[in-house]
């Protein structure tokens, strides 16, 4: 299922891409069996951080799941994104790089969510599939009523 | 996540459903956030956004809600590690948080409504009401759903008593914080303040009690019902930051041209 389980030495994705990508790259494959399921409890939200130093300061409660530090983490972040957002509306800066700069801090909340609390990005594909394209149509449905509606122009 | 019953493919097919309806879902609320944007800085007539808005009030809202998705995500943790007790306790803080959202955009609701924006008065607030309507609608259903779920996890009996008079006992210190906030105008001041520290300790001791009861259950069984409700609520916070953004961020200050021309011309 995964490369240590291989029994084979391989070489660890990057920090970036364990973080972006799914852990065992799996995009279009259907799973037959439960077995060839991605496994959270195995794979945990740092690819195999159990054999790792990060294992022991990030897990408190033990076990093989995802750690329970990790996801005070991810809030922790979100917090402070959301502070952020609400200091760089208190300053004065011009509305243009203002809400540019809004929506990408909620656009980063967004897929945090998504990616680590709905946990899409230790499951399986298809879900992250299934998401997407109701997302991606509604982004279509909402630049389409702007764009009838003249508002894109201004 | 959880091993589910044998499919065609291989997949829960309630998680498949529940992804497609939150897609559908995005879909819904995207029109309506379109709605909004299309007739942003239409209003003929007040209360504009600049002059009702309250930003640092809905950043601690949107904190709390955000707050009750990571409560979310510990009670399906719990659950998956076989933690009865602890899985109990973060699905009911996550129906508390939620609550306390809810809490929040009631007394904004009838601040608004004090001061003049209904859902009939201008385009604003036709828009305004009917997109935070439905998100709070949203998450009324959510908390009921959480409610429910909290029961799924509990022994019967003694425990059952117990985590009831815990329940109880905080919707009364939630009345107590209503009436200090003025939602409930007729029990303000010191009464309200009352019912709310009897309600503080009665939560308390009915929560000592239902946490002291020694229950032995196994709840990994309920992994799969409790995702599913967890992805639900996760997407009614997504919701949220979105709102929080385009509404109140981006939007806070419209009207204020608006305002100066109708001062100047």
């Amino acid at each position: 299922m995964s490369t240590e389980q291989s029994g084979t030495e391989q070489k660890r994705p990057n920090f970036l891409r364990r973080w972006l990508w799914h852990t065992d790259h799996r995009y279009l494959v259907i799973p037959i069996t439960y077995a060839q399921e991605p496994d959270p409890e195995g794979e945990g939200p740092f690819g195999k951080a159990s054999t790792t130093w990060k294992r022991k300061w990030w897990d408190w409660t033990g076990g093989d799941h995802a750690s329970i530090m990790f996801y005070i983490v991810v809030g922790a972040i979100l917090s402070l994104i959301t502070l952020g957002e609400y200091w760089i509306f208190t300053t004065n800066l011009n509305q243009t790089p203002l809400n540019a700069l809004l929506f990408i801090m909620s656009a980063v909340k967004f897929f945090m969510v998504v990616a680590f609390f709905m946990h899409l990005k230790f499951d399986n594909k298809w879900f992250s599939y299934l998401f997407a394209a109701g997302f991606f149509l509604a982004i279509a449905i909402f630049l389409s009523v702007l764009a009838l509606t003249d508002k894109l122009n201004g | 996540m959880e091993h589910h019953e044998e499919t065609t493919t291989g997949l829960s097919h309630r998680k498949l459903l529940m992804w497609s309806f939150l897609g559908s879902e995005c879909m819904f609320f995207g029109s309506l956030i379109a709605t909004y944007l299309v007739y942003r800085n239409q209003s003929k007539v007040g209360p504009w956004p600049d002059e009702i808005i309250d930003v640092p009030l809905t950043t601690i809202s949107t904190f709390v809600l955000l707050m009750s998705s990571l409560a979310m995500v510990l009670a399906l943790n719990y659950t998956q590690r076989d933690r009865p007790k602890l899985a109990r306790f973060w699905i009911l803080m996550t129906a508390a948080l939620g609550s306390g959202f809810l809490g929040f955009q009631a007394f904004e609701f009838t601040e608004f409504f004090h001061e003049g924006l209904t859902p009939r008065i201008n385009l604003f607030g036709t828009t305004f009401y009917v997109l935070t309507g439905f998100h709070g609608a949203h998450v009324t259903l959510g908390v009921i759903w959480l409610l429910m779920m909290s029961g799924t996890v509990t022994p019967t009996g003694k425990s059952g008593v117990s985590l009831l008079a815990t329940l109880l006992a905080f919707y009364l210190g939630m009345v107590g914080v209503l009436g200090m906030v003025d939602v409930i105008p007729d029990i303000e001041g010191s009464p309200s303040v009352i019912i709310f520290i009897v309600g503080l300790i009665l939560t308390l001791i009915a929560g000592a009690w239902h946490f002291s009861i020694d229950t032995t259950m196994s709840v990994k069984h309920q992994s799969e019902n409790i995702e599913i409700l967890g992805l639900y609520w996760h997407f009614v916070d997504i919701v949220w930051i979105v709102i929080f953004t385009v509404i109140y961020l981006v939007s806070a200050n419209d009207g204020e041209h608006l305002t100066e021309g109708l001062l100047h011309g």
